[in-house]
């Protein structure tokens, strides 16, 4: 009797313990992507003297003076924006607190999240090839795009590119009309979550980015279900200052044709900057090979199996942002990597070797995952992008001062894969899992030439920039780009001769952009 | 693509290796008995499911994971045990170029108590958890050698002997996992996350066996059932994540016998075969172990023949075979 009432006691105890976990919501203490309520440090309502990228200047997008406060039809619109606020809803409270962060910062996140999700290289078919997305398809398997680190690079260097002039105009029209915000026409309007602007409220500033915004990326990320994504999120950055009492329907409707105007302008150079010729066909691939085996030295082969085309081989000809295209040529070939028969080169081998045996420590290991950024993540630029995030939100920059450092930081890095693309097809190096066939690796073996590591080509130009930009940590950010660099010796997948001239080059791409942040009449 | 891993201890498989057999069958230790061993374990694949698509990868070629665990189950009582199990785990790949792992995983410890005993049947419960011994590489994908997920795990088996000493087991169990710490800050699941910290799903693990059990030899059909929480698949092409819904039906063989020329040290072998699943190769596994109880009690009865395993009260002294007469004896 007593041992069955033991067990009972038990039974209880169990079900009562399996009863606290099972009540344990699964959570994550945080996902990165959380952005206090943005309140800028300084408002920059300079920014309209900027120096744009692409537009001539500030205001070759026109646009017309909006109406009178004292209007009957901007009445009627403060109307309605004390209607919205009235019936606001649970879902557009959380898209004001979502986009009250930033907008910057917020579609840079976006842009991360869908570089990560479409990061996948496409399976081999049936017949031993691997198919090509194609963006008139998107849908299709394998879905468009690859959006691989040079084609990120790019995505985040046009859309931060776009943001930043179509911001600079805004302000540009923004001092030129100096309308009022609601919350300075009516005093009985008090904004909800978001801060009381002193800025000028026509345009849109917020409608201006979602429009330029949604408008490149659709064509960067045209599957349906991205595009839907966007859509919605654009939708809510275009409307959320309505909502909170900070713009009306007028600032908004102008900001988005603004936005949409400017769009047009930087299209244009998208679609000729020479990224439709950088995949190349199978007789151009076979010539890089032979035009260095014909010099004596060993050409790059892919390591797969089907072996898989060179990722990406003609990115090196695209348009540069930060110089012309022959003098980036002139850059990216000046130090040649080590002959593949020399002495030297086969002790880098025996070094690369070392590192994924006796040297493959934990601490190694967990440099190379960090900053691995491989298939399925949002590439080193992404990650880039990620640190230089921190510094933003720590600054509290305005979204023209974000944007503007955003744009400094991506063209650099797209800048910086072009040229390290160029540098790879020039000397189509093998890697070294090809050279030693018995080098395994601790991070999967990129399907290109090994000369010179893209990762330390990137961070070399980020640090650079974000060493100019926030100058106190310049000496933290060169480290970091060391240990990026490093950590694809550690992984087995590059020579040190990769990183050590990848920083080099690296640094030369970003002193490019550097040089212009210098006259670009930020103060 | 990960798969076994996951079943060597993190979630305590009914037949993916011997020594998770003890923690999840009916059969006791008598009291002050210990029973130690250690086991090979040698798990292959070659083709695995991404998400619900069966796929080969000739970069990855066959998938070997060799497991030695130690495993050891002592008797407080004749219906309390207590049982650790700790597996050292080396992993390759044939094809393609990333290196395998090894290294000690997870400890795994666990209490067993026979809560009930109506007629011929066992009512059993099991609570226990596991625990990564280092901090090995978890988020690489096949080739890592486990999860580094802190587990706890509450399970019931009931255990049901029959005629000509055959038996039945049915046990399932729910498996809790923590969230885990991965060397990087960024990585994609069921959307993009921008942390170091990447949420486990939990796992429920049923299983059933049948067949012959006696003190001497062993022979049993084994059916395993794994389900995890969510519904996170390996994306097209993709590397396999930690996250993943990593579901699977496996049946197998047990055999054991007792070498009586060699103290009753016991020789066991299983086979595996997974038959269906997701986000999981289809493993072949096979393993083989040795097993030798040492009787601890300072009056040792019987001559000093250790008493081994027990059923269920009232099997002690039973070195030899049990009989049904003493089966039936029980209370």
């Amino acid at each position: 009797m007593k041992s069955s009432f033991l067990s009972i006691k038990k039974l209880i105890a169990a079900t009562a313990a399996l009863a606290v976990i099972w009540a344990c919501e699964k959570s994550l203490e945080r996902d990165g992507t959380e952005l206090d309520t943005l309140v800028p440090t300084k408002v920059d309502a300079d920014a309209g003297t900027w120096k744009p990228y692409i537009l001539q200047t500030a205001t070759e997008v026109a646009l017309t003076a909006p109406e009178d406060v004292s209007s009957a039809n901007y009445q009627k619109e403060l109307q309605e924006v004390k209607t919205a606020m009235g019936n606001i809803s649970d879902d557009q409270r959380l898209a004001i607190r979502y986009w009250a962060g930033g907008g910057i910062l917020r579609w840079n996140q976006i842009m991360r999240s869908l570089v990560a999700k479409r990061n996948l290289p496409p399976a081999e078919n049936a017949t031993g090839e691997y198919p090509i997305p194609n963006s008139a398809n998107p849908n299709a398997d394998p879905i468009f795009p690859f959006a691989n680190p040079p084609y990120a690079s790019r995505s985040y260097a046009y859309v931060s590119v776009a943001q930043y002039d179509a911001l600079i105009a805004a302000m540009a029209y923004k001092q030129q009309y100096k309308r009022k915000a609601p919350y300075q026409v009516d005093a009985s309007i008090t904004p909800v979550i978001v801060s009381k602007s002193t800025l000028p409220s026509y345009p849109s500033e917020d409608a201006v980015m979602a429009a330029v915004s949604y408008e490149f990326l659709k064509r960067l990320f045209p599957s349906t279900e991205d595009t839907l994504f966007l859509y919605k999120k654009k939708e809510e950055q275009k409307w959320f200052k309505l909502w909170a009492g900070a713009s009306t329907r007028s600032d908004i409707e102008a900001g988005e044709k603004l936005g949409k105007a400017i769009v047009t302008k930087i299209l244009a150079r998208y679609s000729s900057d020479g990224m439709r010729n950088a995949i190349g066909v199978k007789a151009q691939w076979d010539s890089l090979s032979k035009r260095v085996e014909e010099k004596g030295e060993v050409a790059w082969k892919s390591l797969e199996d089907a072996p898989r085309p060179p990722m990406l081989p003609f990115f090196g000809n695209v348009k540069p942002w930060n110089m012309t295209n022959p003098e980036l040529q002139q850059l990216s070939i000046q130090y040649p990597p080590l002959s593949y028969n020399s002495a030297e080169f086969k002790k880098q081998v025996a070094e690369v070797k070392e590192y994924v045996t006796t040297k493959a420590t934990r601490e190694n290991i967990a440099i190379v995952h960090f900053w691995a950024d491989g298939a399925g993540t949002y590439t080193p630029p992404g990650h880039w992008n990620a640190i230089a995030e921190k510094y933003i939100v720590a600054e509290k920059q305005s979204e023209f001062r974000a944007a503007r450092n955003l744009a400094l930081l991506n063209t650099a890095m797209m800048d910086a894969a072009i040229s390290c693309w160029y540098t790879k097809t020039y000397y189509y190096f093998p890697r070294p899992s090809q050279a030693d066939p018995s080098i395994k690796t601790l991070t999967g073996v990129p399907n290109f030439p090994a000369y010179s590591s893209g990762h330390s080509t990137f961070s070399a130009a980020a640090a650079t920039v974000l060493g100019y930009l926030f100058p106190t940590d310049a000496s933290k950010f060169n480290d970091m780009a060391s240990e990026a660099s490093m950590s694809r010796l550690m992984g087995g997948i590059h020579y040190r001769m990769d990183c050590e001239y990848g920083l080099k080059y690296g640094k030369l791409v970003g002193d490019k952009a550097v040089a212009r942040g210098q006259q670009d009449g930020v103060k | 693509m990960k798969f076994r891993l996951l079943l060597v201890s993190s979630i305590l498989a009914f037949s993916s290796s011997l020594f998770a057999q003890n923690m999840t069958d009916g059969i006791f230790m008598a009291k002050n008995n210990f029973c130690g061993g250690i086991g090979y374990t040698h798990d292959t694949w070659n083709k695995y499911w991404e998400g619900t698509l069966f796929r080969e990868n000739k970069n990855l070629g066959n998938v070997n994971t060799q497991t030695i665990t130690a495993m050891g189950n002592y008797g407080i009582s004749d219906r309390f045990n207590v049982l650790f199990m700790l597996p050292y785990v080396k992993t390759e790949a044939t094809k393609g170029t990333l290196k395998g792992m090894s290294g000690v995983q997870d400890l795994t410890l666990a209490l067993k108590y026979r809560l009930a005993q109506i007629k011929n049947l066992s009512v059993i419960g099991s609570v226990g958890g596991s625990l990564p011994t280092n901090n090995y590489v978890a988020d690489f994908l096949p080739l890592s050698i486990g999860m580094q997920s802190k587990t706890v795990f509450a399970r019931g088996i009931l255990y049901y002997t029959l005629p000509h000493e055959l038996a039945l087991t049915a046990q399932g169990a729910y498996i809790h996992r923590s969230n885990v710490r991965v060397d990087r800050e960024m990585y994609f699941s069921d959307q993009a996350y921008f942390t170091n910290e990447m949420m486990m799903p939990d796992v429920v693990n049923l299983g059933a066996k049948f067949g012959h059990y006696s003190y001497r030899w062993q022979l049993e059909a084994t059916y395993e059932q794994n389900i995890v929480n969510g519904d996170i698949d390996i994306r097209r092409n993709d590397m396999p994540g930690l996250c993943a819904k990593m579901d699977l039906t496996r049946i197998g063989l047990v055999a054991a016998y007792r070498i009586p020329q060699l103290k009753d040290l016991q020789i066991m072998g299983t086979i595996g075969q997974v038959v269906a699943g997701r986000n999981v190769g289809k493993s072949t596994t096979f393993s083989i172990s040795i097993l030798q109880y040492i009787d601890l009690r300072k009056n040792k009865g019987g001559g000093g023949i250790p008493t081994g395993p027990i059923c269920r009260p009232g099997d002690t002294n039973h070195a030899g075979n049990m009989s049904t007469d003493e089966h039936k004896s029980g209370h």
